[in-house]
């Protein structure tokens, strides 16, 4: 008898674990690019920015949803000038539905300042669901500006997309 | 052939004929500016100046060929006469008195650390976004020798800026909190307003 109810109660725990585990096991996915960015100046020589950009959605599975958590977006710079600084600005993340999220924080982090500049780390918590199976795409626009360089900015955009079943 | 049938392909050919032409004249436009800007600096390049004087300030002058050469960076830009005079002495003036400030400050460079950087500056062209418009450019020249060896004269006065901002810019930062958001707004109006302050202290006159 006392051998079934430990089995009766392990199977309960187990069940409650994995179920737990399937709501909260959080995954992140991420793209990133590294890319140089270069300005003509007047002397003759060139204002550079190298950024390394990332992206990242943490999502997780419940009944039958992806449920996105919150996002990160993070740049990294190097930028290389004598006179006229590029500029490196940021824009929400749209979802492909056409959600945009506009509230960020900002977070410390760790870089290594031989090879950057400086590092910033945004993150927004708003929770969004999608309902199971679809495809995701989330993006977001960067502009990279030098005033008194040419071309005067470059609008690029980060891209992330992946199907969940 | 239905009459309907022949209005939609003539229309499709129009577009297709019409949509072309703009991409034609917005890449012409875009390669224009570099290769135009190569052939001033190409020419700049081999050209021999007189030491005619722009200006003078306190303790630095600036040459008339370097004033030249930023206002047709300018009028190349697009800017109108007036306010591309405006750019050019604005320019001229703030990166000359920066020169002055890194020199002051103990900045200098050789010719190897200056052939060192633009070994970094080849490297940084091969991995450019625009690494086609900047081969416009280099194409001006008579050879891509010929423009790095360009490059190594600009750079021998570059470089000390650069080198000088960097560590005015690393001082910054180590005075403001390092989670403090909008710091690189903050460095830029800071750095914004010392190019100011060094050529107004430099109370350039016109040569006339």
């Amino acid at each position: 008898m006392k051998k079934k109810c430990f089995l009766f109660i392990l199977i309960i725990f187990l069940s409650i674990f994995c179920s737990i585990q399937n709501i909260y096991a959080e995954n992140a996915k991420a793209v990133e690019d590294i890319q140089t960015y270069l300005f003509a100046v007047p002397e003759g020589g060139w204002s550079s920015a190298k950024l390394h950009i990332r992206y990242y959605e943490y999502c997780s599975n419940a009944n039958g949803y992806m449920i996105m958590n919150r996002r990160r977006k993070w740049i990294s710079a190097k930028l290389l000038y004598a006179t006229e600084r590029p500029k490196v600005t940021f824009g929400n993340v749209e979802h492909s539905n056409g959600k945009v999220f506009s509230s960020w924080d900002c977070l410390s982090v760790m870089y290594d300042p031989t090879q950057w500049d400086y590092s910033e780390l945004y993150e927004n918590t708003e929770k969004v669901s999608y309902k199971r199976p679809g495809n995701f795409e989330g993006k977001f626009y960067y502009t990279i500006s030098c005033y008194g360089g040419i071309p005067l900015y470059y609008i690029e955009n980060v891209r992330l997309a992946f199907s969940f079943k | 052939m239905k009459t309907k049938t022949k209005i939609v392909i003539l229309a499709s050919t129009a577009a297709i004929i019409i949509g072309g032409a703009i991409a034609v004249t917005q890449a012409g436009n875009r390669e224009s500016f570099f290769s135009k800007w190569g052939k001033v600096l190409s020419n700049n390049s081999v050209q021999t100046y007189s030491d005619d004087l722009y200006a003078v300030g306190n303790n630095t002058s600036i040459t008339q060929k370097d004033y030249e050469q930023t206002l047709q960076f300018q009028l190349l830009s697009g800017l109108e006469q007036k306010e591309a005079e405006k750019e050019a002495y604005r320019y001229v003036t703030e990166r000359e008195a920066l020169y002055y400030q890194a020199v002051k400050a103990g900045y200098s460079v050789t010719e190897e650390e200056v052939r060192d950087y633009i070994e970094i500056l080849k490297q940084m062209v091969e991995e450019a976004e625009n690494r086609e418009d900047i081969q416009q450019l280099i194409e001006q020249f008579d050879s891509e020798e010929a423009y790095w060896e360009y490059e190594v004269s600009v750079y021998m006065k570059n470089l000390p800026i650069q080198n000088y901002v960097e560590s005015l810019q690393t001082d910054f930062y180590k005075q403001i909190s390092s989670d403090e958001t909008g710091s690189e707004t903050a460095w830029d109006e800071y750095f914004d307003a010392l190019k100011q302050k060094y050529a107004a202290e430099e109370e350039y006159k016109l040569v006339q």
